[in-house]
């Protein structure tokens, strides 16, 4: 039975760390330190925005230039594929258990017609101490809800201290001396071509969720111990544009080149459990796998579940050519799309 | 907010954030975690609260949205919860077993069962802070309540 009292008890024993309120005072009194945007990046910055009053005129954004590193990086082979890593440490315990994954080659003509065209540049900066940090570029789709961005951090004796999975998605160990983030629902993966000892190259999914909308989206560095001290650039998202979006089971499913929104409850699924199978059925007969739990295979770069909504967000690991598709597979229900 | 009007209020709500969390995430550490990042939030807003109930249902709000983002990771993790409630200092053996139970229950169940029978919200008071609708809360705690009756049922007979 369900005891009311004794619930109420057992939670009345549960408390806080002791320490999180002097942690806060401590954090929250210490003095932020100036960043500078150098003369040369803020003279840059307008002749850039010089040369680009057509395309601002044109799509409400400056669009980002030669985007090859960027689209290789996000849609390309960044890391070998994979038959998946599973890993028990010394007592057995499971610690890694990341699925195989398929990494292809970059269709250039697909991502230029497709991608390219709402990729908009940034170029804005923040300097923690003789970190750099650059937003060098993003896309944003309204319709999943879900975009990218494209950023570096640089340190002149190097930029140390980051590890990276076997799929390329990048973290900030505890020790690290700096650790740089976004304030958005995402992940982040390492540009392995682009990244050099000095130069840090990201590639990071987001979602705009709750706390994060499209109008606070952040990027920030700070130092890897205090991990709330840091020095931020502010990133505007175009309020439309986007790729083109397909739409599918009347509205309950919509596909872009770059992910897939699902409305869990409109399609008859838990509206808090993740779902195990997607998978795109193109019209020559290939398919992207792109959930497959049975098969443990998982060939998103992030997903994303309002567990009160039931909205899924997932974004691809290639560019889809939503144009050469033929039909979705979810849970095993097969959603053909519209024949134009 | 000044550090006058931070502190009895991150005193006051502490626990009550950490428990909210600690019934999302399953974790100490991630509920610690959360909580800190909360109380820093609420230090530096610069929203003008109308009452107590407002600050509480402020700091309510911002928790859920933050537990959200914790949970966001489903492959890397996959330490049994019950490491995590046996360190825990609960008042009995029973009143751990029960514990155990709640938070074996989906989250979707464990959280208005705490907003609910914990912080005795109603339903629709629980309903505005989820955002689902108050039918859905009522559902909810009797299909959790349905679940708790069946997994303590099943312990006793197991001992």
């Amino acid at each position: 039975m369900f005891d009311k009292k004794t619930y109420r008890e057992a939670v009345s024993s549960l408390h806080a760390s002791g320490e999180i309120l002097q942690e806060v005072k401590a954090i929250t009194h210490q003095t932020r330190k100036p960043f500078r945007l150098s003369r040369a990046i803020a003279l840059a910055a307008i002749v850039t925005v010089l040369c680009a009053a057509a395309a601002v005129a044109a799509v409400g954004f400056i669009r980002y230039e030669n985007p090859s590193n960027l689209l290789q990086a996000f849609f390309g082979e960044n890391v070998e594929s994979s038959e998946g890593v599973v890993e028990y440490n010394e007592y057995g315990k499971l610690v890694t258990n990341i699925p195989a994954w398929e990494r292809l080659p970059l269709d250039e003509s697909v991502a230029q017609e497709l991608v390219a065209p709402y990729l908009f540049a940034v170029g804005e900066q923040a300097v923690y101490g003789d970190y750099t940090l650059t937003v060098e570029a993003g896309l944003y789709d309204p319709a999943m809800g879900a975009g990218l961005l494209y950023w570096k951090v640089e340190h002149p004796d190097g930029v140390t201290g980051y590890e990276v999975f076997p799929d390329g998605e990048l973290w900030w160990p505890e020790d690290a001396p700096v650790f740089a983030m976004t304030n958005a629902a995402g992940r982040t993966y390492l540009d392995t071509a682009s990244t050099t000892d000095t130069q840090l190259w990201l590639c990071t999914w987001f979602v705009t969720d709750f706390i994060t909308d499209a109008s606070n989206l952040q990027v920030s560095i700070g130092d890897g111990q205090d991990r709330l001290d840091m020095a931020t650039v502010a990133v505007a998202l175009p309020e439309n544009g986007g790729p083109a979006s397909v739409e599918l089971a009347e509205g309950a499913i919509t596909l872009s080149p770059i992910g897939i929104r699902i409305n869990g409850p409109a399609l008859g699924l838990p509206v808090d459990s993740d779902i195990d199978q997607i998978v795109l059925h193109y019209a020559d007969g290939t398919d992207y796998v792109l959930e497959d739990e049975e098969a443990f295979v998982s060939n998103r770069t992030y997903g994303f579940l309002d567990m009160e909504q039931g909205a899924f967000i997932s974004t691809f690991n290639r560019i889809v050519d939503t144009t050469a598709l033929a039909s979705v597979t979810i849970e095993g229900t097969s959603y053909p799309l519209d024949e134009p | 907010m000044t550090e006058q009007q931070f502190t009895p209020l991150a005193r006051r709500y502490m626990d009550t954030i950490f428990r909210l969390a600690f019934h999302y995430t399953r974790s100490q550490a991630e509920a610690d975690d959360i909580t800190q990042e909360v109380l820093i939030k609420l230090y530096r807003t610069d929203k003008a609260f109308e009452s107590e109930d407002h600050v509480k249902h402020w700091l309510l709000r911002v928790t859920i949205n933050a537990c959200k983002k914790a949970l966001l990771s489903p492959w890397r993790r996959t330490e049994p919860m019950e490491d995590h409630t046996a360190a825990l200092p609960f008042p009995s053996p029973e009143h751990s077993e029960l514990m155990d139970a709640v938070l074996a229950l989906p989250a979707r169940y464990r959280v208005p069962i705490y907003l609910h029978y914990y912080e005795g919200y109603s339903c629709d008071e629980v309903a505005a802070l989820l955002h689902i609708p108050g039918a859905t809360v009522r559902t909810r705690l009797r299909r959790a309540r349905a679940m708790l009756k069946s997994d303590l049922q099943e312990a006793e007979h197991d001992v």
